[in-house]
């Protein structure tokens, strides 16, 4: 399993080119190879796959959202052989198809039709949900219908633990709903602060990985039997010094089998 | 019907104990429940150590008068003191001879745990768990929040044929129903959790 970096992790050192370049070196520093960014507005796609290319650090997707799919195949071709990626990345069930289960299978139709694009222009799409998709309708719920309702060929998911355990789920077992689906996972840990209000409060944290208490060695056995290879650190919180929490993580990952 | 057990907050079980005994022998039960861990104490690791010295002495108050101590725990309990938490300083310092636990697997499922596995550490410390399901609602804010609400056994997503299984291996005798917010009719949601752990195989 290969620890990858989320760049959403370091977004308050990611601000401008000489805060990204300084970054990028600190990531690679640490021994990453592998990360999955989004090009900021202030370089160029090609500034932007030279830099990353310069610290030996090789990007695993390329971001898309709506109305940059349909139609627009050469441009992902591009995209795809400058970053020399083979996946893209989308997420966000519209508004308007979260209603019902109808509305998940209206969404299910149109992912499914943008994930037969990417695939053409030599892209895996991957859907990376969050907390809301376990809404439960009936016997089912929203992310079980997405993944019901997408061909295998076409759309794939990024399961990430941390939405999973918020979502009341156990992803040592729940992982399974995306066996032969999900090449790579977005991983982070729960943890709880100290107590401000009633005592049924729930006083979340999000934290490196090993450091809060998610059952990670189950999870991680979990993944990679249903086929994840990949698993990229995405810390929503720092604990003060994020570049430590990155260490902290590849400490913790690395004692659980994955390799940078 | 009978009663299960009866409550007296902690900090006052010593000097109610006896007490507490001929109320638990009215209603035919031997058991004292109680919570939560005042708050001056919460704050540290020594202060969870504290506390477990308290629930020693608590407990064996209540050994003494014929009662057994349960501590029934929240989510809150699961902060992390370096490499230690709370709930672990909890079991670890107090005497399995006379401290006993009531895990809710709805708030073992909000300290960001694996209910199923989780339970595994109270072999031995429980007879009895606390039931709820954990639902998530339609989103209203950013798609980062975490819409979730208590709900009805089976209506939710915790994965009951997991909790059920450990709940046998480790000798759970008695799943309780507590659910904090029924969101209308209360008589219906308890219904309805209730046949749910029937149809799980439960008996009343």
């Amino acid at each position: 399993m290969q620890i990858g970096l989320q760049m959403f992790t370091m977004r308050d050192h990611t601000k401008s080119r000489e805060d990204y370049t300084e970054t990028l070196r600190r990531v690679a520093e640490i021994g990453f190879r592998s990360v999955q960014a989004t090009k900021p507005a202030f370089f160029t796609d090609e500034e932007f796959a030279a830099l990353l290319r310069s610290f030996g650090l090789q990007p695993d997707s390329l971001l898309v959202r709506e109305g940059q799919i349909i139609g627009k195949e050469d441009v992902l071709r591009a995209r795809a052989a400058l970053y020399g990626v083979d996946a893209a990345r989308i997420d966000g069930v519209p508004k308007e198809f979260r209603t019902d289960a109808d509305g998940y299978k209206r969404y299910a139709a149109i992912l499914n039709e943008e994930g037969r694009v990417c695939r053409e222009a030599g892209l895996r799409l991957m859907y990376h949900f969050h907390a809301y998709e376990w809404q439960r309708f009936g016997d089912t719920c929203g992310m079980e219908l997405l993944v019901r309702n997408t061909d295998p060929e076409n759309v794939w998911f990024q399961p990430d633990v941390y939405w999973m355990q918020c979502a009341g789920v156990e992803p040592s077992s729940a992982l399974t709903l995306f066996a032969g689906r999900a090449f790579s996972m977005h991983v982070e840990d729960y943890a709880i602060r100290p107590l401000e209000g009633k005592i049924e409060s729930v006083p979340r944290r999000c934290v490196a990985v090993g450091e809060g208490n998610m059952n990670y060695r189950g999870i991680l056995a979990a993944a990679a039997k249903i086929g994840v290879t990949r698993a990229v650190i995405e810390q929503e919180e720092s604990s003060g010094d994020i570049f430590e929490d990155l260490k902290t993580n590849v400490r913790n990952l690395t004692a659980l089998g994955c390799t940078l | 019907m009978k009663a299960d057990s009866v409550f007296v907050p902690t900090g006052r079980i010593v000097q109610q104990a006896a007490a507490a005994a001929v109320q638990a022998r009215k209603f035919g039960c031997d058991v004292l429940r109680t919570d939560s861990i005042p708050k001056e104490l919460r704050g540290s690791a020594d202060g969870y150590r504290k506390y477990a010295e308290q629930l020693n002495a608590e407990g064996k108050a209540c050994a003494d008068n014929g009662l057994r101590l349960i501590y029934h725990f929240h989510a809150f309990e699961w902060i992390t003191f370096g490499d230690v938490r709370g709930i672990d300083i909890l079991l670890n310092d107090t005497d399995p001879k006379l401290v006993f636990f009531q895990p809710d697997v709805f708030w073992l499922t909000s300290a960001g745990t694996e209910p199923s596995v989780a339970l595994k550490r109270f072999a031995g410390r429980a007879w009895s768990i606390h039931v709820k399901d954990y639902a998530i609602v339609p989103l209203e804010g950013v798609i980062e929040s975490v819409p979730r609400r208590f709900a009805c056994v089976g209506e939710g997503n915790l994965n009951w044929p997991g909790i059920c299984a450990t709940a046998k291996e480790i000798g759970i005798e008695r799943f309780v129903i507590e659910q904090d917010e029924t969101y209308g009719d209360e008589f219906a949601a308890v219904a309805k959790s209730f046949n749910a752990l029937r149809a799980m195989g439960l008996e009343a």
